[in-house]
């Protein structure tokens, strides 16, 4: 076969002098830059292009647009392979490699074309009643042969490996569409003194202009148009063309997926391969157009079949031939417009067939008669042309029938926001209620206003109208008038169907649903238009029932004996067409999908070979495993060494909120369970901050470092939340309070030194403050200095039961604190310690965290009923509830410890307790271990548990049950402090 | 979605997070007579079909508590005022 | 108390990855937007208690040469900026060592009137400018950043990438941001690459202090 053989000698929008090579299916052809991917075939004379999704039957390229059913391909290879790719919307490129989907072995010869020859069985609804016995067969046989015949394509399974990006965009007006009426709206909007930006899905602006032969202002429709975005750019409006608007959101906000690097063969590296644009408008013109109406007639999919305004696009936009002898036939003028383009290209005429009775008939030009039945398997042979009123029906040859239905208005936009269309009697169609609203205004063809000039002069005034309701100070005037030819959308005839032809007649091409299934959804009680859509799956495919939905009203308006506007819609979502995951998700996946935040410490640490884990947002160090250490040896001799010397544990992730002003005490004594005035300065304390129910939401610090300035500090994972709890509590509860609050997290890098030689390294690097036992005793704070004036604060708290003390010194002197701190310490064996010795040291002192405190518990329930003082009458928040008989029933779970009875035997968090002997049901449970680990300090394994009545059972042996891994030991019941009970080590 | 802040302007929906209810009223003191009052407080809320008091946090702008009306059924947001100017807990 | 005689190195920007020299759009003859992160400065936050605004704004004044802007904006004198970052909340830029020496002075001055707090450490400062810059920025930011209704000295407290970033334009087309220092990093990695697109220029600045 020659190259080419259907592209015309000259015309078409297209760069001629460099012929692109592409391959699809294995083969290679030839097209040129301009071509999609499947005006390329075409021309190549490809004409079976895949395989309907059920009744696998060979398909053809039907439209020139994103509502295209049929020419669904598998595009690329490797791990950029994209399926079901429009080849109606894939720009030729150099290198294109594309493949047809849901056929095997090859599209031409299709094994699963049986499913044809099943399709008795395989009408609408069919899954709901086949596939059910016998019932086992279900997960073995029927599941796995249908998910492999199920589907379109096929994804690629491989990681993504290109970039995405999202941005924002402002604007008076948005224009939606940029065929005649869009540029008219941009433009006037523009000169009006408005914002504008303007979206069009194809690569070229124009619309109908690049498909039809029209003229504007004695100048070429298509020169117009071409020389559009220039015209528009210096105007300041913001072109954006393979943009789609896919989804129009409250308050005017629109999501737009812009092809960015689509059309080329790999993205460059410094460009991504979309763009999701959030664009907020003040108002928008929804010009997107028209869709045109298939008709209904048995075998309306055969390839060759195909619009009639597509034929005319492929002819004057692509130069491609689509065929060589056509019937066109429809109920409107676009009949002979179509058939004038279509000689022009060397296409032979064999019949126009016009379904109005009123036309004068010719040689050519059948009346009052209309297609009824197409033939052919791979490609149109024949078709029948019934006469409406006798039923004469005669046979043409051709292997092209254009079809021209009406026109649709393109709805869907104005379909999300709950816009829902009417039925249009003169135009046989849905048209949208109101063209004009607050928020919007419908321009052109969507609006149901046809015709070149129309559109254009309709689409200036309603981008003067936007700008106005956009805010803007329109000048007075009327926008410049249009001098436009072009085919004329004139009124449709009406709409009919011959009956009786054998085969099946295609309402949802796509779906593969026919006019059949809808009439049996009907019979069967699904008639409702919202239940015909689910159970025919009817306009569920990616062209969203464009095509079909219209048809579809029809016939169902036909079979239940109503008029059209009785059978309701639909509702169209987002998004307008298929935007890929890594669009949506942009810059924000894989590694950087949450920003990290890193403490001060963070370099040093990664340099000393620390092993990190994720709380929340932070990186923290778990361990400092030396080489050939398990986590576990690394853990234990990180804590033996703290017991023993001193030991240093990044503190930065905690919370830390200053609070300042005259009423700072109040605000604190309010949010804090406890006496929290009696702190004096120089002073700290452990807090608790409760829910209103009695619950613990926080545990953490409260540092008086004057009479007016606290510092608090609250767990890592709660940072955000207890801001947001002190911010509620000052500006709603108590708005009166005069304070002032701020979070210095990130300006303090903060270090816990432990251990008994802790005071020993302090002293090396603090400067002039006594830290003796007398001058400086446990709960002690300071604003103080390390290092010759580096600003620090130090607190003396331990969690550890060891002496110990908080350092914080300002975040850019971290780094080079810690090393100095390193390089000093050396002499009473300083080590680092991560949050896996951290956490066995807690355990071991018995101090509570978010394993205890996970918001089922009281302060009484784990031991710290001190923390929450009942003496004031006022009352902190919280305690009002507290005194619920449900949180101070004796029977209550509450924090005991336990050991293993044999020494090494793990205790699993999480297990429940059992008594020693009895039934292990759930209704006999005691309580539940919250965590646990083994001690390096006792050398056995131990636990903090919520135990019944815990307080009384201390020596109690109990099992602890762990039935998820069926298994269960004997536990001990103890005092939850096994380290350091008086806190003399803490203290001294 | 979108919210105006009073004091930063329009902006998107991530820059805020939901509380709830802004036209409960906290009860004044804690008197051991008056847990029901209390127990609505924090349990009990209306769920109403149409006009919605509800407090909102600008925490990705000026971390200033807002009393939004909004309709629960239309989605419009009718009002958005700083929540200290609004009246709506404590005393 | 002098930046020399402390006994630690002050890090720049620590944790970012940031390659000095230009990137990008390689055909791009001038790169769309310049980056620089700025080290070295005194960030002190004053908040005025109740009734004690004017107080408060007269003893910036004094110390600082220029009192506190209205809600929303900001002003500057030769290399110090004073920028509202929130209700009631402004924070003053100088170049400095961040050992605390402006925020004693301004604790001093402000007794009883203000809450004053050292941030000198809180956050990483990014200056962008060039053609691109309002492009770039709104990638991430939903503020109109228009100069019809983002006029020089506004500021704003808005989210960017997921972390909350105070940003003001400055004269020259440049805009400063904030960052809180613990997200510096990630943000920084988003920064430069949503600038490949325009072609960038990467650089870091130092202000030289007050007693150099």
């Amino acid at each position: 076969m020659t190259q080419q053989a259907n592209r015309l000698e000259s015309g078409g929008i297209l760069v001629r002098e460099r012929p692109v090579e592409f391959e699809y299916d294995g083969i290679r052809y030839e097209g040129f830059e301009g071509d999609t991917l499947a005006s390329a075939l075409m021309a190549n004379g490809i004409r079976t292009v895949g395989r309907s999704f059920k009744y696998h039957r060979a398909r053809g390229i039907y439209t020139a647009g994103s509502h295209e059913p049929n020419a669904l391909v598998e595009l690329r290879t490797g791990a950029r392979r994209e399926p079901n790719t429009l080849a109606t919307m894939a720009e030729l490129h150099a290198g294109l490699i594309a493949a047809s989907q849901n056929c095997w072995p090859t599209v031409r010869h299709d094994l699963m074309s049986v499913n044809s020859a099943l399709s008795a069985f395989l009408v609408a609804g069919f899954y709901y009643k086949t596939f059910k016995w016998p019932r086992r067969f279900w997960t073995n046989i029927y599941e796995p042969v249908i998910r492999r015949a199920a589907g379109l394509g096929h994804a690629s399974g491989k990681a993504d490996p290109d970039r995405y990006e999202k941005s924002y965009a402002h604007c008076d007006v948005l224009v939606v569409g940029a065929g005649p009426a869009g540029i008219a709206a941009a433009d006037s909007a523009a000169r009006a003194g408005a914002r504008v930006i303007l979206c069009d899905e194809h690569a070229r602006i124009g619309g109908a202009l690049l498909n039809d032969r029209t003229e504007i202002n004695g100048q070429a429709g298509v020169e117009w148009a071409l020389d559009a975005p220039s015209r528009l750019s210096r105007l300041g409006v913001k072109v954006m063309p393979r943009t789609t608007v896919a989804g129009w959101y409250d308050d005017n906000t629109f999501a737009a997926a812009e092809r960015v690097s689509d059309h080329l063969a790999e993205p460059p590296k410094h460009l991504p391969r979309q763009k999701l644009w959030r664009i907020a408008a003040r108002h928008v013109v929804v010009a997107s157009g028209a869709i045109e109406r298939p008709l209904l007639f048995s075998g309306n999919d055969r390839p060759g079949v195909m619009l009639a305004s597509s034929a005319r696009a492929y002819v004057n936009h692509y130069a491609v031939r689509p065929g060589s002898r056509a019937v066109v036939c429809g109920n409107n003028d676009d009949l002979y417009t179509t058939a004038a383009d279509l000689r022009r290209a060397g296409i032979a005429i064999a019949a126009i067939v016009d379904s109005r009775s009123a036309q004068e008939p010719s040689d050519v030009a059948l009346a009052g008669s209309l297609v009824s039945q197409a033939v052919g398997g791979r490609s149109v042979r024949k078709v029948a042309v019934t006469d409406l009123e006798g039923g004469a029906r005669r046979t043409i040859k051709c292997d092209l029938v254009c079809v021209a239905g009406g026109w649709m208005p393109n709805v869907s936009l104005l379909s999300q926001r709950g816009v829902k269309p009417a039925w249009n009697e003169g135009l046989q169609s849905l048209v949208p209620p109101e063209t004009e609203a607050e928020t919007y205004t419908c321009a052109g063809a969507c609006a149901g206003r046809f015709g070149t000039q129309e559109c254009l002069a309709e689409g200036a005034r309603a981008g003067r109208r936007a700008a106005a309701a956009a805010g803007i100070d329109v000048p007075p005037g009327e926008a410049a008038p249009f001098a436009a030819s072009g085919p004329f959308q004139g009124k449709p005839g009406g709409q009919s169907r011959v009956r009786g032809e054998a085969g099946k007649t295609f309402v949802d091409l796509q779906n593969d649903v026919t006019a059949r299934d809808i009439e049996l959804a009907a019979r069967e009680g699904y008639g409702a238009v919202e239940h015909l859509k689910r159970y025919t799956t009817m306009g569920m495919a990616t062209d969203q029932g464009r095509l079909s939905n219209v048809n579809g009203l029809a016939v169902l308006a036909d079979v239940r004996g109503v008029p059209v506007s009785e059978v309701g819609t639909t509702t169209y979502r987002p998004p307008y067409t298929p935007v890929t995951l890594g669009t949506l998700a942009g810059h924000f996946q894989g590694r950087t999908w949450r920003p990290r935040r890193l403490s001060g410490f963070h370099d040093w640490a990664a340099e000393r070979g620390a092993e990190f884990v994720e709380n929340g947002l932070w990186m923290r160090w778990n361990c400092f495993a030396q080489p050939g250490e398990s986590l576990a040896q690394a853990a234990a001799r990180e804590v033996k060494a703290v017991r023993s010397g001193a030991g240093m544990c990044d503190v930065s992730t905690l919370g830390k909120i200053e609070i300042q002003g005259p009423d700072a005490v109040e605000l604190i004594d309010h949010v804090y369970a406890g006496n929290l005035r009696k702190l004096t300065v120089g002073r700290s304390r452990f807090a608790l901050m409760l829910r209103e129910d009695g619950m613990v939401f926080d545990d953490g610090t409260v540092t008086r470092l004057a009479r007016d300035h606290f510092l608090v500090t609250t767990t890592t994972g709660n940072a955000g939340r207890a801001m947001e709890h002190l911010e509620y509590c000052h500006q709603v509860l108590w708005p009166k309070l005069d304070l002032h609050m701020v979070s210095v997290t990130d300006a303090w890098s903060g270090l816990s030194i432990a251990g008994p030689r802790s005071r020993d390294v302090l002293e090396t690097v603090v400067d002039r403050l006594d830290l003796s036992n007398e001058a400086f005793p446990f709960l002690s704070a300071a604003d103080t200095s390390v290092c010759a004036g580096v600003p620090a604060r130090l607190m003396r708290i331990s969690y550890s039961g060891e002496l110990a003390y908080e350092i914080y010194v300002p975040y850019q002197f971290a780094e080079d604190f810690i090393r100095t701190l390193e390089e000093r310490g050396k002499e009473f064996g300083l080590c680092p310690y991560g949050l896996e010795a951290l956490g066995i040291m807690r355990i071991e002192k018995g101090h509570v965290a978010g394993s205890e405190l996970n918001g089922r518990t009281t302060p009484a329930d784990v031991g710290l009923e001190w923390a929450a003082s009942g003496t004031k009458s006022a009352g902190y928040i919280g305690r009002a509830l507290s005194a619920r008989e449900g949180l101070v029933d004796p029977e209550r779970e509450v924090l005991v410890g336990l050991k293993a009875v044999k020494p090494t035997q793990e205790i699993a968090a999480g297990s429940h307790l059992l008594n020693k002997r009895g039934s292990r049901t759930l209704a006999d449970t005691q309580g539940y271990v919250s965590a646990a680990c083994f001690s390096p300090t006792l050398e056995q394994n131990i636990a903090l548990a919520f135990l019944k009545r815990g307080r009384e059972r201390h020596g109690e042996v109990l099992r602890a049950a762990n039935p998820l891994q069926k298994r269960e030991i004997l536990v001990e019941v103890t005092s939850p402090v096994f380290y350091d009970p008086e806190s003399d080590r803490v203290r001294r | 979605m979108r919210l105006t802040c009073p004091i930063c302007g329009t902006r998107p929906l991530e820059e805020f997070t939901y509380r709830g209810d802004a036209s409960v009223r906290r009860p004044p003191d804690f008197n051991p007579k008056n847990t029901g009052a209390w127990v609505d407080y924090v349990y009990m809320r209306d769920n109403p079909k149409g006009p919605h008091k509800e407090h909102w946090f600008h925490g990705g702008g000026c971390s200033s508590w807002l009393t939004v009306e909004r309709d629960t059924v239309s989605h419009e947001v009718r009002s958005v005022k700083l929540a200290r100017s609004a009246r709506s807990g404590g005393r | 108390m002098c930046a020399d005689k402390v006994e630690l190195a002050r890090q720049p920007s620590p944790n970012v990855e940031f390659v000095p020299g230009q990137h990008g759009d390689p055909d791009a003859a001038l790169p769309g937007v310049l980056i620089e992160i700025v080290d070295g400065l005194d960030i002190v936050r004053v908040c005025p208690f109740a009734g004690k605004r004017r107080a408060a704004g007269a003893a910036v004044r004094k110390a600082c040469g220029v009192g506190l802007p209205p809600a929303g904006k900001s002003v500057s004198k030769s290399a110090s900026v004073i920028a509202w970052v929130a209700p009631e909340a402004w924070c003053i830029l100088t170049p400095g060592p961040g050992t605390g020496a402006l925020y004693r002075d301004l604790r001093k001055a402000l007794r009883a009137t203000a809450a004053v707090t050292d941030q000198s450490h809180a956050f990483c400062v990014i200056r962008v400018s060039g053609l691109q810059a309002p492009s770039l920025l709104m990638k991430e930011c939903a503020v109109d950043l228009d100069e019809t209704v983002f006029a020089v000295g506004t500021c704003s407290a808005t989210r960017m990438a997921h972390v909350n970033v105070h940003l003001r334009r400055g004269d020259n087309g440049i805009f400063e941001l904030l960052a809180p220092v613990s997200y510096a990093a990630s943000f920084v990695e988003w920064l430069s690459e949503a600038s490949l697109e325009f072609g960038y220029q990467a650089g870091r600045r130092r202000e030289p202090y007050p007693d150099e």
